[in-house]
């Protein structure tokens, strides 16, 4: 559908980084971008300077695995060198954790009370704002994905045969085991916190809705879903990648999407859809795909422009500010753009 | 984007494996490997680029029980290709006692995995001083073989020389296929195990496990060991080696099967019987190769498979001269071969 969508940027600044973008991010406040990169090393730009050089610090010997939001100006990395390192707003880097030879593939920090959970091999390893250790949760195998609740302190990964829940006040309560068989690799936490959807190995996602305890699956992806996330305009919707186009299952009801089918916004019947990133504060949804384009979707209205194209490099880091004014990309080739005041 | 070469590296314990990884990560060759390890300790070098795998088997959720990936692979792959310098090509050591159809299958099932690398040759060291011993009691070591590319026969010098063409007649019977090189210690030319393309449709040969049987039998003066029955008790001892090595047979024995016709081929016939057999029969299929004349196409129709996958496609143009016919093996357990046969009859146009 032709259309436009609202994605007038009044300030849109490129960067070449030169190195694969593993995640990128904005901090709460928004003031500045984290990149993580392929060498190691994390890029740091200044928002409210775009144009200024930016700073570029080591936080892991060879490689950033996951990075995340810490506190409202910081960011969190975990590397293949088993460290979980703090990267503060003015580029100084500090020693979090040091977790062995496990590669730290996810990291995340609580909002509210600054607690740190990681997978480090097969532990769930839950820790303070400091880096000491909570507690230490051994499963069957690799934890694949981890995910706080938006309502309760209690997180939940995704690893083979099983998502566990588990408390973050040790004590608390027991942890939970909720097993669906195959490889669970990816989970979103639905805002209402009544569903916890997992994309799966083969081309498929897994739902399980916590409130009325049932699971199903949807299946009929062309591709492993890479990327996952919520919109909440013009009501709750599960956004994708995984297909030629974006997306968008409808989350209404006690029967969640099994009730409609999934709309399809941007189908290129060709290229897929590596990253989705949903507006914290109105409809729009931000699609990466595997060719370098980056398109704006309007989800209530279905028009989508394109707003950005690498040189036919695949989109892998995509996310916006908190206060969903900004909006930062960037490719496996190390093309970064931010673009603020959308 | 050219996409990286993987080579798989397995053999069982004690082999000379480890030796010859060594050798790999330490010799001039022109390429850097990274090498992704079971048991780090192992090898003496450590280097950013030895990565140590948690070996992490998966079943598809698709209905498929031969269907198996290993996730830990997925995982490691995908984030030492997020290096843009450094490397060259990926090395996969397997577990000495682990079949390698869920590695090579990785290559096969996962997105981003088939995008970024393609699969280059499995390459297998067997110990020549316990091969057979091996074979009797160990499913890995049999489908260790059946998996293999190239292969390598080391440890020569710890058994007697008479004995070698025995063995390599019975690494052939189960997979045609391989090329067998002789060694001591692994010493061998890197660059007829690297780079070797054995996935690549237009490079594949096929060879009639059967012909190769009949050329052995004719180089080293055996009889034909498939009709090959003396009998004697069972502990008395027998100095013939095929003996040795034919005489126990095992449910899980993996053979190859050949079949070849001049007469050229239903396209969908085949594609059919192909899909169908499978789909049925995958578990137990190992390996498929075949090259086949396609009845009103001059070109060449490739299959290459690995249980239920199938690479499919038409290649170059028969030459003129060539010897333009249909050939076709399987590898795999429990073969009936009259049903084989009369199945890809059936697919004569």
């Amino acid at each position: 559908m032709k259309g436009q969508v609202n994605t007038m940027s009044n300030q849109t600044q490129h960067y070449d980084l030169d190195e694969y973008i593993v995640s990128a991010l904005f901090s709460r406040d928004g003031h500045r971008v984290a990149l993580a990169l392929g060498d190691g090393t994390v890029a740091l730009i200044d928002c409210q300077d775009l144009d200024a050089e930016i700073k570029r610090v080591r936080a892991h010997k060879s490689s950033c695995l996951s990075l995340a939001q810490d506190g409202s100006s910081d960011f969190l990395t975990g590397g293949d060198d088993g460290c979980i390192k703090r990267i503060k707003a003015d580029g100084t880097v500090e020693m979090v954790a040091e977790l062995g030879r496990s590669w730290i593939e996810r990291v995340i920090s609580h909002p509210e009370s600054g607690v740190i959970a990681c997978g480090a091999g097969r532990d769930v390893v839950i820790m303070n704002s400091a880096g000491e250790e909570i507690a230490r949760h051994t499963h069957e195998s690799t934890v694949a994905d981890l995910t706080f609740s938006p309502a309760v302190p209690v997180l939940a990964s995704a690893h083979y045969n099983a998502v566990t829940l588990i408390p973050l006040e040790p004590g608390s309560m027991e942890n939970a085991r909720l097993e669906w068989s195959g490889s669970h690799t990816l989970i979103t936490w639905s805002p209402d916190s009544k569903t916890i959807v997992t994309a799966m190995q083969e081309s498929a996602l897994h739902v399980l809705n916590l409130d009325q305890e049932f699971h199903f699956g949807m299946q009929g992806y062309p591709s492993k879903v890479t990327s996952m996330g919520w919109i909440n305009a013009p009501d709750l919707h599960l956004v994708t990648s995984g297909a030629t186009g974006v997306v968008a299952w409808p989350w209404t009801g006690p029967e969640g999407p099994q009730q409609g089918e999934p709309k399809v916004f941007h189908d290129t019947e060709e290229v897929l859809v590596m990253q989705v990133a949903c507006s914290p504060i109105d409809d729009r949804i931000a699609a990466g795909f595997e060719d370098g384009v980056v398109v704006m979707i309007s989800a209530e209205q279905g028009f989508s422009n394109i707003i950005h194209a690498s040189d036919d490099m695949e989109i892998t880091a995509l996310a916006w500010s908190d206060d969903g004014t900004g909006l930062i990309i960037g490719d496996e080739n190390g093309t970064a753009c931010v673009m603020l005041d959308l | 984007m050219s996409r990286t070469p993987v080579t798989v590296l397995t053999g069982y314990l004690g082999t000379g494996k480890t030796t010859l990884l060594n050798r790999i990560l330490t010799e001039e060759h022109g390429k850097k490997y990274a090498v992704i390890v079971n048991e780090f300790g192992e090898i003496g070098i450590d280097n950013d680029l030895v990565v140590d795998a948690d070996e992490e088997i998966f079943e598809m959720n698709n209905g498929c029980i031969c269907c198996t990936v290993r996730g830990d692979l997925i995982r490691i792959i995908a984030t030492l290709l997020r290096r843009k310098r450094g490397f060259d090509a990926i090395l996969v050591e397997t577990t000495g006692l682990a079949n390698p159809g869920p590695v090579i299958q990785t290559f096969y099932m996962d997105d981003a995995v088939q995008a970024k690398t393609r699969l280059d040759a499995v390459v297998t060291v067997v110990d020549a001083a316990h091969i057979e011993k091996r074979l009797n009691d160990s499913p890995e070591a049999m489908s260790q073989i059946a998996f293999a590319d190239v292969l390598l026969l080391n440890k020569t010098d710890l058994v007697d020389a008479e004995k070698l063409p025995a063995l390599e007649q019975r690494i052939h019977a189960i997979n045609p296929h391989c090329e067998i090189h002789r060694t001591e210690k692994c010493t061998i030319d890197l660059n007829l195990i690297l780079d070797r393309r054995a996935f690549d449709l237009e490079r594949i040969t096929v060879q009639d496990p059967e012909f190769m049987q009949v050329e052995q039998d004719h180089h080293h003066h055996h009889e034909d060991h498939h009709h090959h029955h003396h009998h004697h008790d069972a502990d008395e001892a027998c100095d013939d080696p095929i003996c040795n090595l034919h005489d126990v047979k095992h449910d899980d024995e993996i053979t190859s099967v050949g079949m070849r016709t001049d007469k050229p081929l239903q396209a969908e016939k085949l594609f059919t019987w192909l899909q169908t057999l499978l789909a049925d029969k995958g578990q137990d299929l190992l390996r498929t190769k075949g090259i086949l004349v396609i009845d009103g196409d001059p070109r060449k129709l490739v299959v290459q498979g690995v249980h239920m996958m199938l690479d499919v496609d038409y290649v170059s143009e028969w030459k003129e001269g060539e010897l333009k016919e249909s050939r076709l093996v399987f590898i795999g357990r429990e073969m009936d071969k009259e049903f084989l046969h009369k199945g890809f009859e059936l697919c004569i146009a």
